[in-house]
């Protein structure tokens, strides 16, 4: 049976290469016959989730990198909420409830809670891995 | 029924400047919270967070301190401080809350080895 692989991502999306890395190492593992159950996104890792970011095009378009590969292989993009609301990553909901004019997450990126991630590390099936 | 999973947070940055810390304690309540046994352990910087006594008039922000002091009642026993970082602080650990347990970088490691996953915030 492959191994079915739970990725962490805590690293910022200008400050570090945890995102290219997370993705170089994604697209190996599924080459290599592994499943990717979820990819969870904490701390600085958030903002990737803005779809207010505005990149020139020469730019590798990391926020629509993860998208495709969401939506390609069958995985969800799950945000923190406390860490994304605290960042302004907000979805509509969160938006409403605090009187702020527009929601600012990235549609196709899913803000829920910290147990999700935890249900992750719950499950044993799972290889976890953490990009910084 | 499935064995417990063993998690172990490790927590290196200081309580001023970062949210490190109270990013790391949340997930190591929640996983608490699912019955997760989790190792809690303050490194370098780290320890900063389990001085007693903080006293939040110096700084224009929320410590804390004070939910570190009940980590019992959500289900978190094992507090630990690295010894080495302790002493390089020139801390002795009666400056320390006191449910902190102090252990040393090979103990830490032991600990670490034993659980299903170790998660640092850094």
């Amino acid at each position: 049976m492959s191994a079915s692989i739970s990725i962490l991502v805590t690293g910022s999306p200008t400050q570090s290469q945890a995102h290219h890395s997370a993705i170089r190492f994604l697209n190996a593992a599924i080459k290599n016959g592994c499943k990717i159950d979820s990819v969870f996104f904490y701390q600085d890792a958030v903002l990737v989730a803005n779809q207010f970011i505005c990149l020139p095009d020469d730019e590798t378009q990391l926020s629509q990198r993860w998208l495709s590969l969401s939506e390609q292989h069958g995985f969800e993009l799950q945000v923190c909420v406390a860490a994304a609301n605290r960042r302004g990553i907000i979805n509509r909901e969160e938006a409403q409830l605090n009187q702020k004019p527009h929601e600012s997450v990235l549609k196709g990126f899913s803000v829920l809670g910290l147990g999700l991630l935890t249900a992750s590390l719950s499950k044993p099936i799972n290889r976890f891995i953490h990009f910084k | 029924m499935a064995a417990t999973i063993t998690t172990t947070v490790i927590i290196d940055s200081p309580p001023i400047g970062r949210i490190n810390g109270k990013e790391g304690l949340d997930l190591a309540l929640v996983c608490a919270a699912f019955d997760h046994q989790v190792n809690l352990i303050f490194v370098d910087d780290g320890v900063l967070h389990l001085l007693d006594n903080q006293d939040e008039q110096f700084f224009d922000d929320k410590m804390h301190d004070k939910q570190l002091k009940a980590l019992e009642f959500y289900g978190i026993e094992s507090i630990y401080a690295e010894s080495e970082s302790v002493s390089q602080f020139g801390l002795s650990p009666t400056t320390l809350i006191e449910s902190v347990e102090l252990i040393n970088r090979n103990q830490i490691n032991g600990l670490c080895q034993n659980s299903d996953h170790t998660v640092t915030f850094s």
